[in-house]
């Protein structure tokens, strides 16, 4: 017969420390933002939330940027962090297609080795001056053809 | 069927794989549900092996060869035990304990299935290098070595261990593409896994209520961790799997015999072929399991049989990163021993305050406080998750001082997953008090006599 001394430990106490866990656990989930609304992207409610609105445009475009296409994901403004990790996202969310780098570790990269590309990302605002024909918009940015040179 | 749900049901098929090798007698005292799970397990070493094996061979992928070889691989696995039946298990009434347990632990696979599903817990590394080279992978149904090697993909780690993408690509195979969200969900499915397989491996060593209680305790933790740290679609949770199932298994009287052994060492090795930690933990867990466990002879075979796999499984996928001119072995974070000391003291603060913020540290300190409860009854077996915990904690301190700038925002993002495994080690290690060790070592003999 176990001694009580040993049930709480071996028992009761991780029962406990398992209610406390759950309780917390639920407590942290979204539910003032609709916890069973189906997110855009599955980052919407993470703490990598920042990433959503480049992954649903990212992943919007694969529609209308054919395989073999190379593209650049540019953001504007210009910002090379934040194309170092468009870049990134842009090699995961658009196989199949030669992606350039228009930044990399957070630094700007020779415009040269970029500026053929057949499709342009710009994430953010319309430019004021189109590059292109426009393939395709949403509240994130938009997608470009550039005309042949 | 949608392409999410072919690709999350392709894991259905992993314990097909591992069938042959858990169909023996030597795991009879095993629950049918643990023994599925564990094949699954097994089944999904063996898999990834058998397609690293591919790789290195130039054989191009497909499901079916890949499922048959790792089959036959378990089949052959199975031939090399020779072990008796072991004794039924006395069957122990549920009780309110242990239907409190599995309401509590079915809450915390609810919590982390919503927080998935919700976008709340998705790890932004799945779509930085864990996903893509998994894409890659199935594309080009193979390892693809080109790909690895593009200098601008450097950022992928091309040396990481192949079992995460493996089975990533291998489910995308089945799917025709990679699937993301099904992906994040990895996370609840193999925290729902070790919720059904682990009370079971516990048993045997343990009273059932105490062997309930201790795994709703690892569930509810590594789910409040997972939510917190965002470990949807990478690495984490594979390898926590591995690992809490292994080390639960070298504790119980399953392991006196070489059925046992030779399982507990395939889960290592899914430990070690999961991320580069799972090797530390792999090397801590096998040196203390003959410390903790002075039965186990011959000390040759039985480390053959622990180790064997992670050894063959690593040499593989290094001699694949050899031959196409990828890498030798694990090499980021500074030069080896070329240590700073100096930033001691900004790791110490940067760890506790990292480990502090995540849960407000009570996935940590709770399973902590159950040690601590049961600190004064422990017995020797203990030694081998303390053992580990300590091993991983040194490992990690080791490998942050390496940085020779300032390593804070590194272990910002890092610690909380990294040194999650402390969480399950500490529980499992609380199950090892004079009790319940009085229990086991009588099972232990009775397992060996057979």
């Amino acid at each position: 017969m176990p001694k009580l001394g040993s049930t709480f430990a071996s028992v009761l106490a991780p029962l406990a420390g398992s209610a406390i866990l759950v309780g917390c656990a639920l407590a942290s989930l979204p539910w003032r933002d609709g916890v069973l609304r189906r997110p855009r992207t599955p980052f919407d409610r993470s703490a990598a939330r920042a990433v959503a609105p480049g992954y649903a445009l990212l992943r919007d475009a694969a529609a209308v940027i054919p395989a073999g296409a190379a593209l650049v994901a540019l953001t504007e403004p210009r910002d090379p962090i934040q194309e170092t990790y468009y870049y990134r996202f842009a090699v995961t969310l658009l196989p199949q297609r030669r992606v350039l780098p228009a930044a990399q570790y957070g630094a700007f990269v020779d415009p040269g080795t970029w500026k053929d590309a057949g499709f342009w990302i710009l994430v953010g605002g319309k430019p004021v001056e189109p590059p292109g024909e426009l393939l395709l918009e949403t509240p994130e940015g938009s997608v470009w053809r550039r005309a042949p040179r | 069927m949608s392409a999410g749900l072919v690709w999350l049901a392709t894991f259905l098929l992993l314990p097909l794989a591992g069938l042959p090798l858990l169909s023996h007698v030597a795991f009879r005292q095993l629950p049918l549900t643990s023994r599925a799970i564990l094949a699954g397990g097994a089944g999904a070493v063996l898999v990834s092996f058998c397609m690293t094996a591919f790789a290195l061979l130039g054989a191009p992928w497909s499901l079916a060869a890949v499922l048959l070889a790792a089959a036959l691989l378990s089949w052959i696995l199975r031939r090399t035990i020779r072990d008796a039946p072991p004794p039924p298990l006395r069957r122990g009434s549920r009780g309110a304990a242990v239907l409190v347990a599995s309401v509590l632990a079915a809450a915390a696979v609810g919590a982390a299935l919503l927080a998935t599903a919700a976008g709340a817990a998705s790890s932004p590394d799945l779509i930085f290098f864990w996903g893509p080279k998994a894409q890659q992978y199935a594309l080009a149904r193979t390892v693809d070595a080109r790909f690895l090697a593009e200098p601008l993909l450097r950022y992928m780690h091309p040396y990481y261990p192949p079992l995460v993408t493996n089975l990533d690509a291998w489910a995308s195979m089945a799917a025709g593409r990679m699937v993301w969200t099904a992906a994040t969900l990895v996370f609840p499915l193999l925290l729902a896994a070790l919720a059904l397989a682990l009370p079971g491996v516990l048993r045997t060593s343990l009273p059932k209520s105490a062997a309930a209680s201790a795994s709703a305790l690892v569930v509810c933790a590594l789910a409040y961790f997972g939510i917190e740290a965002d470990i949807g679609g990478n690495g984490e949770m594979p390898l926590l799997f591995f690992e809490s199932l292994a080390a639960a298994l070298l504790l119980s009287p399953v392991c006196a015999g070489a059925g046992g052994q030779l399982l507990a060492g395939i889960l290592l090795a899914g430990a070690a072929c999961a991320k580069v930690e799972g090797l530390p933990f792999v090397l801590c867990a096998v040196i203390l399991f003959f410390w903790a466990r002075p039965g186990a002879r011959p000390v040759r075979a039985v480390l053959l049989r622990l180790f064997f796999p992670t050894v063959i499984s690593l040499a593989l996928w290094f001699t694949f990163g050899a031959t196409r001119h990828l890498f030798r072995g694990y090499a980021e974070g500074g030069r080896f021993l070329d240590v700073h000391p100096e930033h001691a003291g900004i790791v110490l603060r940067a760890v506790a305050s990292t480990l502090a913020s995540t849960g407000y540290g009570l996935p940590y300190l709770i399973p902590l406080a159950c040690l601590m409860l049961a600190a004064a009854r422990l017995t020797r077996r203990a030694a081998i998750p303390l053992g580990a915990a300590a091993g991983l904690i040194g490992f990690f301190f080791f490998t942050y001082l390496h940085r020779s700038e300032d390593p804070s925002l590194w272990i910002s993002w890092s610690a909380a997953r990294v040194f999650s495994p402390l969480a399950m080690l500490f529980t499992l290690a609380a199950t090892c008090a004079r009790d319940s060790d009085a229990a086991s070592e009588q099972r232990t003999a009775a397992a060996s006599r057979h």
